[in-house]
């Protein structure tokens, strides 16, 4: 068995994932509709030999998404970005997020095929059923379908979808099932990679079982090395009921790296992005905005919620005062955590010289996801750590601000795991299946649907 | 003196235009770079990407993925990527023919084909259907692609860094769209596109296709084999543009024209004598260019050679530079659009309420 080595992605989101990062000073705020830029974003990732560039979706759009997530507010449709990224890349692999929900399998059967075709092999499906209420209202839809139905559907979906890959005039596919009926065969050569990488994202219970049984990638959203390692293990012995070996499966966790050369620079990096984020006066009501990265719906960003988040009273105070170490002794579990984390990230603290404000109070309790502020060597230390101690097999890097946290994470850190020997210095093959040492997968002649 | 033609290509190695060519495989990227770039070279206005949901021998790419491949291999010729209204989700369709134009710079185009050409049901679970079923669907997805690909305005977004403001709320509506057919409640999540509104080709073989192409196409297609019947479709186009109170002006006409080159040529000679089969020497297929776009007044042509490769290497080799000696080809220099090289105006935001303005298609 070859040695085990980190996979990484780029999460490409045109102002970058950090709510406000598209008003950092360097960033490109015109960025959404702009190819060349994504494809120049796209090369800096390929020098540094990562496996993929991810392209987000959604199937609708909401103006008041504009305090929270810009970048997914609007956008280019991803086959679009990823064919047109094929002509500019040569070997890394390019993700599109697609939604059995609103799609058709032949159409998107063909559309990944074709895909895998002009990119030579790197093709790649990342297959989420989509939790937008509101895309439902732009497919004719009478109302959003619950999770049970969207993941049945999706279930006969990929199983149509992987027949109609091996298909062809000799064996046509002829499924019928529960929801579809499709006579085949597909009118687009079996891919170079025989099935494009399929990527999975998700935390439910039949999100685990379709991952564990579909998915080559699996990305997930825990924040903490505890959660992600029970994930980590949770979906692999599932994987292994479906006749699928560890290997088989990489889990990407996503991670947002705030890397410069010194600590200090990190740090005020970090602080700089926070600076934007729009803050909402104290008190109750309104309705909560979607924040953060993986859909989860969102927290006030006022002292109000973090009060009933810790379990202390602090609404009210001076944002920018330091906090009152009396607070953090009060504090629940949830509290004690709350403030490891902003110390962890900030290097600030309720005592010493660097004191924590209640304004990172509340910027700490609205982030989701895994954030590492620090040097090369203590983003590399938390990548290793995370990797060593089987929380993830690598990670789906989630850029703050663009294009200059993708430089600096590929400048600064990408060469520090090489020395370590963690990551590979070069690509050893040409598709997206060769990255992540993945066979091409024999043909499934006799669909079990049409026998 | 004659105007200049607009000159465009069929690129549909599926169909029973283009015979299996061994020297082109259609899934091969680097062929398809070639081809388009051979073309824009060779001063090709654009490349109509056809496409098949059914069987289709040889195998080949689907349009739109092909078309967003070849948008960042070529910088001038427009490229219309084909899709088929009765196999489509219109919001998915949208959203892609937007996306085309924003990564071509404004060089996109929808070849819109319905199930009536392709019938190819048994692949999506449908029934078959009667024609004016088909039409009747695309009717409707053209209303409501219209109307997303202008539901944000063209200054919509405000990305003030300062201030934080990134879009201008009222700037973005909601379509609400209620049909026979669908419900698309909108806006799209794609910014208006370059061209405002995406250039529509449609190919017109019947009363039914006319009908469709006078209300919708910026770009018609007429397919006939003598020029009296180019001339009756083209009347019936022309005559259903007035019928929705188009201005016919908008409409740009072309025939499709299947050249057959030189004594010798690989492709032989044309198997009946038909006015839309050119053959001969590069200069007598010239001459019947000329001939046939002075007798049904078109605004150009449309090449679909038998033979994809070895048709093409004459055209650019011997035809179409005599078409520019005779200054009967119409280049596309300081244009940076296909709705500038057509010289179309881009249209008004239908939603926009500022000023009179006179929308090229229907609305």
């Amino acid at each position: 068995m070859s040695k085990r080595e980190l996979h990484f992605g780029l999460m490409f989101w045109a102002g970058g994932t950090h709510p406000s990062g598209w008003r950092y000073p360097s960033s490109h705020a015109g960025a959404a509709f702009d190819i060349e830029f994504l494809q120049r974003v796209t090369r800096i990732v390929e020098a540094a030999k990562f496996d993929f560039l991810f392209l987000g979706d959604r199937l609708a759009s909401d103006p008041s998404l504009q305090t929270t997530n810009p970048s997914q507010m609007s956008r280019l449709e991803p086959f679009v970005s990823g064919a047109s990224l094929a002509a500019a890349t040569s070997h890394i692999g390019i993700v599109v997020t697609a939604n059995p929900t609103y799609y058709d399998p032949y159409n998107l059967a063909r559309m990944f095929a074709s895909l895998d075709h002009l990119s030579q092999g790197r093709a790649s499906w990342n297959l989420v059923t989509g939790a937008d209420e509101i895309a439902a209202g732009n497919f004719s839809r009478q109302g959003h379908w619950d999770t049970e139905r969207r993941y049945d559907w999706a279930d006969e979906f990929v199983t149509v979808v992987r027949g109609l890959w091996d298909s062809d005039a000799i064996t046509p596919l002829h499924h019928k099932g529960r929801y579809f009926d499709v006579a085949g065969p597909l009118n687009v050569k079996r891919p170079p990679q025989g099935h494009p990488v399929i990527l999975h994202a998700g935390t439910s219970d039949r999100s685990r079982e379709l991952g564990a049984r579909d998915a080559d990638v699996i990305f997930a959203g825990q924040a903490t090395i505890e959660s992600a390692k029970a994930y980590y293990a949770d979906v692999k012995s599932r994987a292994g009921k479906y006749g699928r070996k560890d290997g088989d499966i990489a889990i990407l966790p996503g991670l947002t790296p705030v890397v410069a050369e010194t600590t200090q620079k990190a740090v005020e990096i970090f602080d700089h992005l926070n600076s934007f984020i729009a803050l909402e006066p104290d008190g109750d009501g309104g309705e909560a905005s979607r924040y953060g990265s993986l859909g989860r719906m969102g927290k006030r960003r006022n002292l109000t919620a973090v009060s009933a988040a810790i379990g202390v009273d602090i609404s009210g105070q001076d944002r920018d005062a330091a906090v009152d170490p009396v607070v953090l002794a009060e504090a629940n579990e949830d509290g004690q955590r709350l403030f490891a984390d902003v110390t962890r990230l900030t290097r600030r603290d309720v005592k010493g010289r660097n004191r924590l404000t209640y304004r990172d109070l509340i910027i700490g309790h609205i982030s989701t996801g895994a954030v590492v502020v620090g040097d090369p060597n203590e983003v590399a230390d938390h990548i290793q750590l995370w990797f060593d101690e089987r929380a993830a097999d690598g990670f789906n890097i989630f850029p703050p601000y663009v294009p200059e946290s993708v430089e600096a994470f590929a400048s600064l850190v990408v060469p520090e795991l090489q020395r370590r020997g963690l990551y590979r210095t070069d690509y050893s093959g040409s598709t997206f299946r060769d990255h992540l040492g993945l066979a091409k997968p024999a043909p499934i002649l006799a669909n079990a649907s049409s026998l | 003196m004659a105007k200049p033609l607009h000159l465009g290509f069929l690129y549909a190695p599926h169909s029973g235009h283009q015979t299996h060519d061994e020297s082109f495989d259609p899934l091969n990227p680097i062929h398809l770079t070639s081809l388009a770039q051979d073309l824009e070279r060779t001063g090709f206005a654009f490349l109509l990407v056809d496409d098949s949901v059914g069987h289709a021998e040889p195998a080949r790419n689907e349009a739109f993925t092909t078309a967003s491949f070849l948008a960042t291999r070529t910088h001038h010729i427009g490229l219309i990527a084909a899709a088929n209204t009765s196999y489509v989700e219109p919001y998915n369709v949208t959203r892609l023919a937007a996306s085309l134009d924003h990564v071509t710079h404004g060089r996109a185009g929808w070849l819109v084909s319905t199930g009536v050409a392709d019938p190819a049901g048994a692949n999506y679970g449908q029934a078959a259907v009667a024609p004016d079923v088909h039409y009747q669907r695309a009717d409707e997805i053209l209303d409501i692609a219209r109307r997303l690909w202008d539901s944000w305005e063209d200054d919509a977004f405000i990305r003030d860094k300062q201030s934080g403001v990134f879009v201008d709320g009222p700037k973005i509506h909601p379509i609400d769209h209620i049909g026979p057919s669908f419900r698309v409640k909108g806006p799209l999540n794609v910014a208006r596109p370059p061209q405002g509104q995406v250039i529509v080709a449609h190919r017109v073989v019947d009363r039914r296709s006319a009908d469709f192409a006078g209300r919708h196409a910026d770009i018609a297609i007429l397919g006939a084999e003598t020029a009296g019947n180019i001339a009756a479709l083209r009347d019936n186009v022309l005559a259903a543009a007035r019928g929705v109170h188009r201005d016919e002006q908008h409409v740009r006409l072309f025939a499709e024209i299947v050249p057959f080159i030189g004594p010798d040529h690989a492709a032989g000679t044309p198997t009946t004598r038909v006015a839309n089969h050119v053959s001969g020497t590069p200069t007598e297929i010239v001459d019947q260019i000329e001939a046939l776009a002075n007798a049904a007044t078109l605004d150009g042509l449309v090449v679909a050679p038998r033979l994809l490769l070895s048709g093409l290497d004459a055209l650019s080799r011997d035809v179409v530079p005599e078409l520019a000696r005779r200054q009967r080809l119409r280049s596309g220099d300081g244009s940076a659009t296909l709705r500038e090289r057509l010289s179309l105006a881009r249209p008004c935001n239908i939603f926009e309420h500022k000023a009179p303005c006179q929308a090229s298609t229907a609305a």
